[in-house]
């Protein structure tokens, strides 16, 4: 049905484009970092934190995973959760209206629902943190480096990918929830969580499904850049490059992973009434 | 739609604008030519396109990039692709453009006029070369490889044969490295010159000169790290060259006792595990 929708209103894709098109602007600051006027800005906290040698090349690209890493996640505070609210506010008006959806209007009517959706992306974003750094973090503290240290690890990091889905799963409904019927923040979180329970092998399979190449994609680019010295030693810019098609999958996956839900959210609605 | 397109214009822009004072662009071309320089040195068929090939690279850096750091280290690997060619002049040349164009870059300019000494030195010119040498301590007195001339000498004439005039050469080397460690023994220059002072012992097999000289500075130097390098370097020469594990533990253990904090704990440590490791 999303890939039908998709079909009829290509204008859909217009928030997750534009915030890819934001990921690529921050991607070329970060590029730029060690040059001038951007190490005039980026220089004093990377030497501080991380030490001179990252400003030059081609060291910067060891550091730049991690700045990228840093520059989305401002990026999905800004601009990020305003298009996401943007895309559930343009499936509604499909919905109800039946018309193509005006992107204006859709930009106004997410951004008056800033703080609720800032603050459920939020929400998600340090419960999936946790889930991902807390266990590794105690077994590394605590357990000797054993084999059986390692396997488990190895279980926690993989169980933490697919608890971080799940967590999404249940909290994804609060943006339609947020945009179109207005809840506030935990009443957005509230409804997600019923309609979740209701609907929920549906919605994690469309979370799931689309999510696995968000991840293929980081193993992908963690392979290549670990490696760097080994595939590719005349080319550290390689870095740059993987960086991009993390962006690239981002724009599918999290269309997919939106729009999806955003259209099982309103037939939910529908059969409501 | 307007700030997508602006967005998407300006991450083209930012590219193509390219916003660079020269520094990154230098940089780069200098690891691409550095990683180009140790790979010629691993080939065994490397023919002189290819030196002259990397000259060209280098030369870029120094032509486009003259006030940049290591603009003057660019100009060391031209004149040491000329030098590795057997074009003996031409690397004197290349090495007195570093003395002429980079005189605030004292390091690598000591390093310069004594690799200039040493060619000529190779063409047999001794005289030229110890003129160039005396000018290496004159100019740059407190540079490291001002420390080596003296060490230098002596071995040019003990590989030549000339048994009076490298006695007479080892024995000024010492005194003079005695004499650096004693006018300021809190300084690097002291720890450099301990080493030096040991070489000279060494290339003559005199280890028990070596060891006592040692245990003067270890006596007398107490609150230095003269004195913990000296218990080092006394260990090592009982652990490598006289071939007595116990007696080198002697030493790193007292560095252990009595100056574990100092930069010398760490490795003492190591080589205290070392050796009582079961064979």
């Amino acid at each position: 049905m999303t890939f039908k929708t998709l079909a009829k209103y290509p204008s859909l894709l217009v928030p997750f484009f534009m915030n890819a098109v934001f990921q690529g602007l921050v991607l070329t600051v970060l590029f730029y970092y060690p040059r001038s006027p951007f190490a005039a800005i980026f220089g004093p906290p990377i030497k501080a934190f991380y030490g001179i040698r990252f400003l030059h090349y081609p060291y910067n690209f060891l550091l730049l995973p991690k700045l990228f890493y840093y520059g989305q996640v401002l990026a999905t505070l800004t601009l990020g959760v305003v298009m996401f609210g943007m895309a559930m506010g343009m499936v509604s008006q499909i919905h109800s209206e039946g018309t193509s959806p005006r992107i204006g209007g859709n930009i106004n009517r997410s951004l008056r629902r800033y703080l609720p959706l800032v603050g459920v992306w939020l929400v998600t974003f340090i419960i999936s943190l946790i889930i991902l750094r807390g266990p590794a973090k105690l077994i590394m503290k605590f357990m000797q480096p054993t084999i059986f240290a390692k396997i488990l690890l190895q279980v926690v990091s993989y169980g933490g990918i697919l608890a971080v889905f799940l967590i999404e799963a249940l909290f994804i409904y609060a943006y339609p929830a947020i945009v179109v019927e207005r809840a506030g923040f935990l009443k957005g979180i509230a409804r997600s969580f019923s309609i979740s329970k209701s609907v929920f092998l549906t919605t994690a399979i469309l979370v799931i499904v689309p999510r696995i190449l968000d991840v293929i994609g980081i193993i992908i680019k963690d392979k290549m850049t670990s490696a760097t010295n080994i595939s590719f030693p005349d080319f550290p810019e390689i870095t740059v490059v993987m960086l991009a098609v993390l962006i690239g999958i981002t724009l599918i996956t999290d269309s997919l992973v939106f729009l999806s839900t955003a259209n099982l959210f309103m037939l939910k609605k529908e059969t409501e009434k | 739609m307007r700030l997508a397109w602006l967005f998407l214009a300006i991450a083209v822009l930012l590219p193509l604008t390219g916003c660079d004072s020269g520094v990154y662009s230098a940089e780069k071309r200098f690891w691409h030519a550095s990683r180009n320089y140790d790979r010629l040195m691993q080939k065994k068929d490397a023919k002189s396109q290819d030196y002259q090939v990397l000259v060209d690279d280098f030369r870029q850096i120094t032509i486009r990039y003259p006030d940049w750091a290591n603009s003057a280290r660019a100009q060391f690997y031209i004149g040491q692709l000329y030098a590795i060619q057997n074009n003996l002049p031409k690397a004197r040349e290349e090495f007195g453009v570093i003395l002429k164009d980079y005189p605030t870059n004292t390091d690598i300019c000591a390093t310069a006029l004594f690799t200039i000494a040493v060619i000529y030195e190779k063409e047999d010119n001794w005289e030229k070369a110890k003129e160039t040498l005396d000018k290496v301590v004159k100019d740059y007195p407190d540079s490291g490889t001002a420390f080596q001339v003296p060490l230098y000498e002596a071995e040019h004439y003990k590989a030549k044969g000339q048994a009076a005039e490298a006695d007479a050469a080892y024995a000024a080397a010492i005194d003079k490295y005695k004499k650096i460690i004693a006018d300021s023994p809190k300084t690097y220059g002291a720890l450099m010159a301990i080493d030096f002072a040991v070489a000279c012992y060494a290339d003559r097999e005199q280890w028990t000169e070596a060891i006592d000289y040692l245990a003067t500075l270890t006596r007398d130097h107490s609150d230095t790290l003269v004195a913990p390098k000296a218990l080092f370097v006394t260990g090592a020469i009982y652990q490598d060259k006289l071939k007595q594990p116990e007696k080198a533990l002697e030493y790193y253990n007292q560095i252990k006792d009595k100056y574990s904090k100092s930069i010398f704990g760490k490795p003492a440590q190591q080589l205290i595990d070392l050796i009582n490791k079961p064979k």
